[in-house]
């Protein structure tokens, strides 16, 4: 029973000290756990632990908006319109509520989409977008989910992302045009 | 900590019940679900992404729910936990994209907290040490993880530029998201109280993993914790993070005092 008792705590503690070691090079930065480390212990933490402990380190440096003109039959086009905006407002009034999820949703895809096109952005502030890209999708899904709940009728739509760098002097805006595409999931 | 983990579950279950089609409903979600490759451990914790189980959600909130009053109230607390785990884990994935770093740390914590006793004694002396084994290590896996979630995100800060020069609080609370605007104005006109800010959160995040372990300074570090996550909540809009973070809190408390492990884990 001895020897049970000891295998036990001796398995545990091993079980800590992995656990904690693979978590710790799965979180560190890649400076200081190159990729082909942190590939090794990616299936071991996907998907029960993965996580991510960045919070805001970069900082995000834009404020995003995204606006949609959409028609029902491919000819007569809605006017602009930014179908998240109410939920953002809704959450700044109060914090406890569900918009807070919506804003994130929205702002998690722009962000990326930021992200993804930055060089191209700073370098020519007003591009269009390239409807391939995986974040570009997520938004697409949810603009357009969330015209069809409000009782639209969806056929095509056009989307224009707005960033204007948050700061207290300079008010630099880039964008990011998608013209008319199919909607459809 | 366990029953603070369950209110934040049926907080949450209560905050997202109004929107709960838009987040989770088949037709009507502004999420898609993420596509999977055969039955895996990733199939079994994205369950509501399966076509077949997607209109399940307010069954898996339902389980969810029962588990965690249960829970609360002291019954199955361990089965509870897991039960827990599972549901939340599944309903978290199906809406991925709003996830913040407290949805994860919710679930992680209800994992570790399955393996962790109320504290009763076993008749059986031999599985009584075996519990508390298991009470010792899966609670020091709790604080573990709670130190890396504040040490990877100093070090995360200590690469940023404008964490340094103290410019991030300020550049933060400039993002629509994160702020209103009352507070963008005060941002602008008083700069220099927002780099104390940044500098007072890199400080705190430095120094949480050594100093909660100094009893002397634990206390005033904790309630300096729940004042900053205050911030983070109200401020920011970040208010499920906030709340798991200062639940999470009750773990440098909660087993020392009130389970009286044994010092020894066999005698």
């Amino acid at each position: 029973m001895r020897i049970f008792k000891l295998l036990i705590t001796g398995s545990l503690v091993l079980f800590l000290v992995v656990h904690t070691s693979f978590t710790l090079i799965h979180v560190l930065p890649e400076n200081m756990a190159p990729l082909s480390i942190k590939e090794k212990t990616k299936n071991y933490m996907a998907p029960l632990f993965d996580q991510g402990w960045a919070l805001f380190a970069p900082v995000p440096e834009v404020n995003k908006k995204v606006y949609v003109s959409y028609s029902a039959d491919g000819k007569n086009w809605s006017e602009w319109k930014a179908p998240f905006n109410r939920y953002l407002y809704a959450h700044q009034s109060f914090r406890a509520s569900v918009n807070a999820k919506i804003v994130l949703l929205q702002s998690g895809a722009l962000h990326y989409l930021y992200n993804e096109n930055e060089v191209q952005l700073k370098q020519r502030k007003n591009i269009v977008g390239d409807t391939s890209l995986g974040y570009f999708r997520v938004l697409k899904y949810a603009v357009q989910q969330e015209l069809q709940n409000k009782g639209a009728q969806v056929k095509k739509m056009k989307l224009l992302v707005i960033y204007v760098k948050a700061s207290c002097s300079e008010k630099q805006t880039y964008s990011i045009y998608y013209p008319e595409f199919e909607a459809g999931r | 900590m366990r029953r603070l983990l369950f209110g934040c579950v049926i907080f949450n279950f209560l905050q997202l019940f109004p929107a709960i089609d838009a987040l989770y409903g088949v037709q009507n979600s502004l999420i898609a679900t993420q596509s999977l490759n055969g039955f895996t451990l990733t199939t079994l914790v994205n369950l509501l992404s399966v076509d077949a189980l997607k209109s399940y959600y307010m069954l898996f909130f339902m389980v969810q729910l029962c588990f965690a009053f249960m829970g609360m109230l002291g019954f199955w607390p361990r089965v509870s936990s897991f039960v827990v785990f599972f549901t939340t884990i599944n309903l978290q994935n199906r809406i991925y994209p709003t996830l913040t770093g407290g949805d994860v740390l919710l679930c992680l914590m209800l994992f570790y907290t399955g393996f962790i006793s109320e504290g009763k004694k076993l008749q059986n002396e031999h599985f009584n040490q075996v519990q508390n084994a298991f009470n010792r290590i899966f609670t020091w896996l709790c604080k573990i993880q709670l130190v890396i979630v504040y040490a990877i995100s100093a070090i995360y800060k200590l690469q940023s530029p404008q964490w340094l020069d103290g410019s991030a609080v300020q550049q933060l609370l400039l993002i629509n998201e994160y702020s209103f605007p009352a507070l963008q104005r005060a941002v602008c006109a008083a700069p220099f109280l927002f780099k104390l800010l940044t500098w007072l959160v890199l400080l705190y995040q430095l120094a949480f993993p050594l100093l909660v372990f100094v009893k002397r300074v634990k206390k005033y570090l904790l309630f300096s914790g729940v004042v900053f996550h205050f911030f983070i909540a109200f401020a920011m809009g970040l208010f499920n993070f906030s709340l798991v973070m200062i639940c999470c809190y009750a773990v440098f408390y909660d087993f020392e005092e009130k389970t009286a492990l044994n010092n020894e884990a066999f005698s």
